[in-house]
């Protein structure tokens, strides 16, 4: 542990600014100089928080990209059949409400990132399948809608805490009940059916992870 | 499925480890142990045979689920051979 520590310090030491900077806002300075300048690994409460901002991070960027394959293949087939406007609109509403939810109560980004990210490519998605199912007037009326939910959740002076805590309790209820019938219908065929290993975590991981 | 049964499971851990809020936890609890239902079905009836299977091809390249295919093969072949004996 010694020999790793004066091997690791002439280098933790003498990191550049921005990548010092940018350590220390991600696991704060006290951290930052325990695990990083001190190489204090006994110090579990900084190991901790810098794995979880480490976890964190990872599904953040990974959420970044999850739903560019379903973007690409509608755009490639310029066809909206088999993707489902009421199963978007749902995840995209309950998405909304919890990015709301964490961010009026100033919770670390790394914690509910994803939200926002898969939130804008569902977004996306939404749009595309109204308008290659011929309801481009649908599309805009979406958008609208969208833009006024943004408002209300976010305005303190419409939506108070107590208020968006209720609807954050309600989104979690629906994430909820959406995966039930799914478990059960596969339960009932005794077997996958048409779902693809794909689709269903497609469908039924998001709406609360 | 399983990278987010994974997602899931690492959401609680951030959520202990820097929230304080009960009801984003159980969220995720709740969306993790339905996750872990859905996931253990598939690995149960992974070898389903199914009339609609060739959406299952179509989508497959995206999420490459190599290693779950070879741990439940032994469970669905199970019964047959118990139903022999």
């Amino acid at each position: 542990m010694d020999a790793l520590r004066t091997a690791i310090t002439p280098i933790t030491h003498n990191l550049p600014g921005p990548i010092r900077d940018l350590g220390v806002s991600i696991i704060g300075d006290t951290c930052y100089k325990a695990l990083l300048l001190d190489v204090d690994l006994e110090n579990t409460a900084c190991l901790k928080l810098a794995i979880s901002k480490g976890l964190g991070i990872g599904i953040v960027g990974a959420s970044s990209v999850v739903k560019v394959p379903q973007i690409i293949k509608l755009v490639k087939s310029q066809s909206a059949s088999g993707v489902s406007f009421l199963s978007y609109l749902l995840e995209t509403s309950s998405y909304l409400i919890s990015l709301a939810y964490n961010v009026r109560n100033a919770f670390p980004f790394s914690t509910y990132g994803e939200t926002a990210l898969v939130l804008g490519q569902n977004v996306i998605i939404t749009v595309l399948v109204l308008n290659y199912s011929g309801r481009a007037s649908m599309a805009a009326l979406f958008v609208a809608a969208l833009a006024t939910c943004v408002v209300t959740l976010f305005s303190q002076s419409i939506l108070d805490m107590q208020q968006l805590r209720y609807l954050q309790a309600g989104a979690g209820v629906l994430g909820v009940a959406s995966k039930v019938p799914q478990i059960l219908a596969i339960w009932q065929q005794g077997g996958t059916g048409q779902l693809s290993a794909y689709t269903v975590s497609w469908r039924h991981s998001t709406v609360l992870s | 499925m399983f990278n987010y049964l994974l997602g899931s499971l690492t959401r609680i851990f951030t959520t202990l480890q820097e929230v304080d809020d009960k009801l984003i936890l159980y969220g995720f609890i709740a969306g993790f142990a339905l996750n872990a239902v859905l996931a253990l079905q598939m690995v149960y009836y992974w070898n389903t045979p199914s009339a609609k299977a060739k959406g299952k091809q179509k989508a497959a390249p995206i999420q490459a689920p190599s290693s779950p295919t070879t741990t439940s093969t032994p469970k669905s072949k199970g019964p047959t051979t118990r139903r022999r004996g």
